[in-house]
């Protein structure tokens, strides 16, 4: 009478490692469709860039210089708010303060 | 059905079986290990593939930005430069096209955002409207129809009649944006007829771009003159910058880790001294120990690698990375909703793997290395 | 047919703890007997039963299987070597925790590449010819002291070796088990293998199971 067969570590092993590579494999095939679908985007965004000569992407708008990065002087710190510190690399570090916090009471 | 048997296939199944019920022995902790490392891999790799996603993205959209912007320095600042500058550089040989152009920055304290507003020359709204961007549209709680009220240069009210919101498509161009006559733009700003923010040329020949530039500085002393090049570096640089931070970061937690783990591993233990010595005195040599350890730590950090990996591609591109929009989202009053593509980067995830697996296998073998290679003959003794 | 010429070990060489385990022993072992290295306890009995089953190497002097050097062998020749011809039974059975008593059994054939499914009929018919079948799946740590023991020598005799070492097998055991220990040994000797074990337990040599003694006080052989 044989004991009842228990599966093998490897086994378990080679599954878990398999099924992960498969999961991986998928989305990574799944990119062309995405890229796809992001094309249209992608050729609206082209066309506003175009018609305004616009230079550059609206992240970081709070920043004076980044809107236009024609404002960007290599010596000029990266200010990421109107309150930033004006220092770099603590200027990007550290949180603007509150502004509410420092308005005078009513 | 049974196919040839490997003698050395079958070795080595046999050793992962074994490494395997080691890593059960410790569940707990080997699980932990397990999620740490993949969290691990999930940050780095979703800082890497958002940061790369948006340069990309950043390039594409700009690439037909004017190939040179011509700005005036006065004491060594920004300053509005005349138009009768435009007149000087258009006849340039090589200069195909030269506009000026009206934009500038306004700050409301009402939304506590900046504003970038601009007065196109191509199709410009009609005066008294404004064209606004999405992110604008949804700081400020107005739609088309609306009035847009804000604070002049003199301190005098300036209404704009909102007649459009930019297409969502577009919101990483332009989400801050508002379109205005150029008429309304120089009374709002004060802005002379007579002068311009900047000059915007574009060069037929790509390679005539510096000699041309040369050209300007020679027709406009005191001008600053900038390439789109130069744009796009300066914009890449603060991108890198940023990235560079956030890796500089997760990669010393991923030092931290590694240590961590060498620890914990270094000081092995008098049962797992024993251990080894049990499967040498029982006909294991020193490289089937070895393996049996390298199977190991490379099945964990395999698995936390791929899982790892897929859970950043999906947070980045399936989810719209929550966790950095959440953080950039902080301190930024309006921040671009945008979905970014996906581009396969061997070598990246090649680099990825490397940085992660590899000093995770090494911090497990390295403990082992020398009681794998000792004699059995402890094991007899007591 | 083993063969001891003039071997010593010695450990700590050259530091102060400098310790002579085993002084200029030489002895054959004929095949297919029952052998007993008897002394006291730190009389050298556990390292020169190392030295025969080629767990460590001689600080001087040789060894020979079949006429053959193993003390100078490459690990990995020796280790293959090892697994084929000799199968070891400790002192304190060293199982491994954590591991079912099949899988225990099964570990020294790992490193041969043999199918599973044959090493682990192999391994329940061995557990079956101790009893111990229904005991397949218990974790290491749950057995009894005789099962230990058991489980150990059906280890032991996974790959099938010509020779059997056995160290101090009655050490942790009572009389009955002890008794159930050595009849185990006399059937492996009924086998057609060689069983070299060492003990001072009297019980050992009293049941007739041992052909030949070898006597050892302080690292040397008194009488062979």
């Amino acid at each position: 009478m044989t004991p009842q067969r228990k599966r093998r570590g490897s086994t378990l092993a080679m599954w878990a490692l398999g099924l992960c590579a498969l999961a991986l494999l998928l989305i990574l095939l799944d990119s062309g469709r995405l890229a796809a679908l992001h094309a249209e985007a992608l050729r609206q965004g082209q066309a506003r860039a175009m018609s305004d000569q616009l230079t550059d992407p609206a992240l970081f708008t709070e920043a004076r210089f980044a809107r236009h990065a024609s404002q960007a002087d290599r010596h000029a710190a990266f200010q990421d708010h109107p309150m930033a510190l004006e220092h770099f690399p603590a200027g990007s570090l550290m949180p603007p303060p509150d502004a509410t916090a420092l308005m005078p009471p009513p | 059905m049974s196919f040839p048997h490997n003698a050395w296939l079958e070795s080595q199944r046999g050793l992962i079986d074994f490494s395997i019920a080691n890593l059960g022995r410790r569940r707990g902790r080997n699980l932990g290990l397990f999620l740490a490392y993949t969290l691990l891999v999930f940050l780095l790799a979703s800082v890497v593939l958002y940061g790369d996603a948006l340069r990309r993205e950043a390039r594409l959209l700009l690439a037909d930005a004017p190939e040179l912007v011509v700005q005036r320095l006065t004491a060594g600042r920004h300053d509005l430069l005349p138009a009768e500058w435009l007149d000087r550089v258009r006849g340039l040989r090589g200069v195909r096209a030269a506009e000026g152009r009206l934009w500038g920055y306004h700050y409301d304290p009402a939304a506590q955002a900046n504003y970038t507003l601009l007065a196109p020359n191509d199709a410009p709204p009609a005066p008294g409207q404004v064209e606004i961007g999405a992110a604008l549209a949804r700081a400020s709680g107005l739609d088309v129809g609306d009035v847009l009220s804000l604070r002049g240069f003199d301190g005098k009210p300036f209404a704009f009649n909102i007649s459009r919101v930019f297409e969502a498509e577009s919101e990483l161009v332009s989400a801050d944006l508002m379109r205005v006559n150029a008429a309304d733009f120089r009374a709002f700003f004060g802005v002379e007829p007579d002068l311009y923010t900047d000059l915007a040329l574009s060069v037929a020949n790509p390679r005539e771009v510096r000699k041309v530039a040369e050209k300007v500085l020679d027709r406009l002393p005191g001008a600053r003159v900038i390439a789109r090049e130069e744009m796009r570096r300066t914009y890449e640089a603060a991108f890198n910058w940023r990235q560079g931070v956030l890796l500089t970061f997760l990669s010393t937690i991923l030092l931290a880790f590694a240590l961590l783990a060498w620890d914990k591993a270094s000081g092995l233990s008098a049962e797992e001294r024993r251990e080894i010595g049990i499967l040498k005195a029982l006909g294991w040599d020193t490289g089937d120990v070895l393996r049996m350890k390298l199977w190991e730590g490379a099945l964990v950090s395999l698995c936390a690698f791929l899982v790892g990996y897929t859970l950043a591609w999906l947070h980045v591109f399936y989810a719209d990375a929550p966790l950095f929009t959440a953080v950039l989202k902080g301190w930024s009053v309006l921040y671009p909703q945008f979905r970014l593509a996906p581009q396969i980067d061997l070598a990246q995830i090649a680099t990825l793997f490397f940085l992660t697996v590899l000093p995770y296998v090494a911090a497990t073998i390295a403990p082992v290395w020398r009681a794998a290679t000792l004699d059995p003959d402890e094991v007899m003794r007591e | 047919m083993i063969e001891l010429v003039q071997v010593s070990k010695t450990f700590n060489a050259g530091q102060p703890n400098e310790f002579h385990a085993v002084r200029e022993v030489s002895f054959s072992i004929e095949p297919g007997r029952v052998t007993a290295l008897r002394g006291p306890s730190g009389s050298g009995k556990t390292t020169l039963l190392g030295l025969i089953g080629g767990l460590t190497r001689p600080s001087s002097g040789r060894v020979r299987l079949d006429g053959r050097d193993i003390s100078a062998l490459p690990e990995r020749f020796l280790t293959e070597l090892r697994r084929a011809t000799f199968g070891f039974v400790f002192q304190q059975f060293q199982l491994i925790r954590g591991l079912s008593v099949l899988e225990n059994v099964m570990l020294p054939a790992t490193p041969t590449g043999q199918p599973y499914a044959e090493v682990r009929t192999r391994a329940l018919q061995l557990l079956a010819d101790f009893d111990l079948d229904g005991r397949a799946e218990a974790k290491a740590q749950w057995l009894s002291g005789g099962e230990a023991q058991r489980v150990a020598i059906a280890r032991a005799l996974i790959n099938d070796p010509k020779v059997i070492l056995a160290d101090e097998p009655t050490a942790h055991l009572d009389s009955v088990l002890s008794r159930q220990i050595l009849a185990i040994f006399a059937d492996l000797r009924a086998q057609g293998r060689s069983v070299i074990l060492s003990s001072h337990d009297p019980l050992v040599f009293e049941v007739g199971l041992v052909e030949r003694v070898v006597d050892i006080r302080d690292g040397r052989v008194t009488q062979a």
